[in-house]
This record gives structure tokens, C-alpha cells and sequence, in this order.
């Protein structure tokens, strides 16, 4: 082992903390170089002076308080330190609580937040979502290019509309120009089932299968529609053709 | 642990607080010497010794009879005194900051503060120098001084020192070969300051 080597190790081989083969190889080396073997003289002086320092410093160092000590074993003795195995006081059946106290709070939440959407937010309000969430009710552009064809389950799935149990307002008869007539079913029909939607809850709820008009169907809804025209453009030909339903979607007449 | 200490703990345990002062009591000195090696404060050694004896009752639930006492008490003290430590860094460091923003003139005084006071300059031997422990412990890191306290100056074991700083034995071999080179190191300049102001004067 060279002496480099050896100067590293004797910090730990002084005390005897070295592994047995470090130790022998050291004491091995510190035999024949005396470079080595005075650094390791040095060390165990130093340490030796440091440990004696220490222990006069320690004879030199205060008593404990007898009146702390008093005070500390008192407060131990009356409870003011928690007892083993014991959490601090007015915390411990809280920690426990806690989580149930949580669930609690959460279905508080859930059910209040229902309930309170019931009262203070009418469903009469949130008719948009409603008719968002209707298919086809926000897509009047796709009918204008649709065939007479490709309009034939609609058709039947409004011939079979009056079978429901639910209660349409009536429908105004509009006679405005086919292209308006177009906008203007659209509409009607978006409402229409967005009405069919709210009515279907409300009328599980108990309550009066008719409703109110929703806001933003306007005074179109609000009146009470005898016929209902359907015009549809094929661009092809450019033909129209004019569709005229009654109040129960059955087909009156058409007009080319 | 010898029997006597094992049943105060039950005792302690089953709610005699009478036992458990028996059981603190032979080591309350100890341990103040330790957190005042520690910390190098004898304010701050008190109130880490206090605390140690509440936390000491407080888990005594959670002590494992295999251990020894004192060495439990120890690690509840050298966690006390890490912390502290931790806190202080934080605080030199604000302060530093502060100083460095505010003050900037205190940085460059005083030379040869916090250094080694040596009484005996002209002493040859390293036996016949006055060494200040805690200021050869000041220039230790943290985690060396903990190594340095507790294998040097209580005496515990490598693996005793690790159990109580619950680290592993290659780490305190580590500190403590660094430790004891920087304590050797410092040693060594103040012979050799000591022996050039001996010149000196002569």
C-alpha cells in the first residue's frame, strides 16, 4: 500500500474502524515508513487532546436546572404532555373523524347542488343545452341540401310523433316565402323537441305535461300552429318542393 | 437495555409518571452535553434537552426494548439538533443576504474572528495546546459534526452512530474520516501558528 493511500485510511484505522484487511495492510506499511507512522502519532495525539478538552469542557458544563426539571416532570405528571401512545388532546378522535367528516361534506354538496339547481335555475333556463343536446336541432344548413329520399325516416319519425305520450303546443301556420320556411321549421323543430324533452321530465316529475314557452324559442312557439310547411330545395334541379303537414304531422299536400 | 430500565418503561407505560423520571434521569446530563457538542449553544442545548425528555415520554410507546435507552434518547436529540441546524442555515443565510444588501461594510470585518484560541502558543505538543471544542466543531458540516459528537466524544460504535443518525455505516465512516482530517488539519495550523508567533517574539 503506498503511502498516499495509507494517509487516507488512518483516520478510520486510529479508532480500529477499518475492515481487517485494510487494517493489516496499514499496519503492515506504518512498520517500515516512519513518514507514515509520525502522521499516525499526530493523528492519535490530536484526537486524544480533542477527547481531553471535551471531557474538562463537560466537568465545566451547568447542572441541569433542579426548578426546570421540577417544572418539566410536573408537567408530565398532570397530563400536560400526552401520555404514550396517546395523540395531543382535542386532535386525536378529529384525525379519525376526518375522513367521514369529508364524505359527508361531499354528499352535502352533490345534494345541495341539485336541489338548489331545481329551484333557483328552472329547467326553463337551461333550454339551450337542451336543444343542443337534441340531434340535428343545430344543423338546419344539412336539410336544405337533403333529397326528397334521404328525408323519409324523418318523415316516419314524425308521422309517429303524435303517439307520444307527451303534449305538443300547437303550431302556427307559416306562410312566409320557402326559403324562411325552411328557417322557420327548422326552428319549430328544434323546439319542438327540445319541448318534447322537457316536458318528458317534467311530466315523470308529476306535473303538468304542458309547459311554458321557452325563451328562446320566441313568440313562434308561443302561438299555436295549425299547419306546418316543409320545404325542401334539391340543388340539382334547383327544384322545391313544399310540404304541408297538419298539426299531427300528417301529410296534407305537396307542392312542387 | 438492563431490566431495571425495561420495567420502569412498562412502568412509564402503564402510567407512572414517577418511573419514568427514574428512567430519564441518569442520562439528562449526557444528553444535554450532547445537544450543547451539537449545537455549540447552551440556550439552544437546554431547550433541545427539554424537548427530547417530552418527545422521549411522548413516543416512549414506539421505543424497541432491543435499543439501547440512551441511544434512543440520542437520536430524538440529534433529530432535534439537525433540525436546528436546518433552521439556522436558513436564518445565517437570510441574514447574510440581508447584511450583504444593507450593511455591506460589517462583511469585511473582523479578521481572525471565530478562529481557534490557542493560551499556550509556544507549546510544541499538541497535549499542551488549549483547544476550544466547540470552535474545531464549528468548522465541521453538519452531518460531520453529528459523526464527530457521537463516535468521538460519547463514544458510540459505527454502527450505533448509524442507527441513531439512521443513516448507514459507509456514510459515518465518511463524515467521520472527513471530520477527523479537517480536526486534524486545524490542530496542525495551530501548532504551527503557535510555534511563528513564538519566532516571533523571539
Amino acid at each position: 500500500m503506498k503511502c498516499k493511500a495509507v494517509r487516507r485510511k488512518i483516520f478510520l484505522y486510529v479508532s480500529g474502524d477499518l475492515g481487517r484487511r485494510s487494517s493489516t495492510a496499514v499496519e503492515k506499511h506504518l512498520t517500515f515508513c516512519s513518514a507514515c507512522r509520525q502522521e499516525f502519532r499526530l493523528l492519535q495525539e490530536t484526537l486524544a487532546a480533542i477527547k481531553q478538552a471535551d471531557l474538562k469542557e463537560r466537568q465545566k458544563l451547568p447542572e441541569w436546572d433542579q426548578g426546570l426539571w421540577a417544572g418539566m416532570m410536573e408537567k408530565i405528571a398532570v397530563g400536560r404532555i400526552s401520555a404514550p401512545g396517546k395523540s395531543r388532546p382535542g386532535l386525536g378522535s378529529w384525525r379519525k373523524l376526518a375522513p367521514a367528516a369529508a364524505l359527508v361534506g361531499l354528499i352535502l354538496i352533490f345534494y345541495l347542488s341539485y336541489h338548489l339547481n331545481d329551484h333557483f335555475w328552472p329547467r326553463s333556463l337551461t333550454g339551450p343545452t337542451a336543444s343542443q343536446n337534441v340531434p340535428g336541432a343545430s344543423q338546419p344548413e344539412e336539410k336544405l341540401s337533403l333529397t326528397g329520399r334521404e328525408l323519409e325516416p324523418e318523415k316516419e319519425a314524425a308521422s309517429k310523433a303524435p303517439n307520444t305520450s307527451f303534449k305538443l303546443p300547437e303550431r302556427q301556420v307559416d306562410t312566409s316565402p320557402p326559403s324562411k320556411v325552411v328557417v322557420a321549421e327548422t326552428q319549430t323543430t328544434a323546439s319542438e323537441k327540445m319541448v318534447e324533452t322537457r316536458s318528458g321530465t317534467v311530466s315523470e316529475a308529476g306535473e303538468k305535461a304542458v309547459l311554458p314557452v321557452p325563451a328562446e324559442s320566441g313568440q313562434q312557439s308561443a302561438r299555436q300552429p295549425e299547419r306546418i310547411e316543409m320545404a325542401f330545395i334539391l340543388p340539382e334541379s334547383g327544384v322545391q318542393i313544399l310540404w304541408i303537414l297538419d298539426r299531427n304531422f300528417n301529410l296534407e299536400g305537396v307542392k312542387k | 437495555m438492563d431490566e431495571r430500565e425495561k420495567e420502569l418503561v412498562q412502568k412509564t407505560l402503564a402510567g407512572e409518571s414517577k418511573a419514568f423520571e427514574e428512567l430519564v434521569l441518569p442520562y439528562r446530563q449526557s444528553l444535554l452535553h450532547l445537544a450543547y457538542r451539537m449545537t455549540g449553544n447552551m440556550e439552544e442545548a437546554k431547550d433541545i434537552s427539554q424537548e427530547t425528555i417530552f418527545r422521549c415520554y411522548r413516543y416512549l410507546h414506539r421505543y424497541d426494548p432491543k435499543r439501547e435507552f440512551r441511544n434512543w434518547l440520542f437520536q430524538i436529540a440529534a433529530n432535534l439538533a439537525r433540525d436546528w441546524h436546518r433552521k439556522r442555515k436558513t436564518e445565517l443565510n437570510l441574514g447574510k443576504r440581508w447584511e450583504e444588501n444593507f450593511y455591506p461594510a460589517l462583511n469585511s470585518d473582523p479578521a481572525g474572528a471565530g478562529e481557534l484560541t490557542v493560551s499556550q502558543p509556544s507549546a510544541e505538543k499538541i497535549s499542551n495546546i488549549q483547544i476550544d471544542v466547540n470552535a474545531c466543531l464549528e468548522k465541521l458540516s453538519p452531518k460531520e459534526r453529528q459523526v464527530f459528537v457521537l463516535r468521538d466524544l460519547e463514544g458510540l460504535s459505527i454502527k450505533e452512530t448509524a442507527a441513531v443518525l439512521k443513516t448507514s455505516s459507509i456514510s459515518v465512516r465518511v463524515n467521520l474520516s472527513s471530520a477527523r482530517r479537517k480536526i486534524r488539519q486545524l490542530i496542525s495550523g495551530l501548532r504551527t501558528s503557535g510555534q511563528k508567533g513564538v519566532q516571533n517574539e523571539m
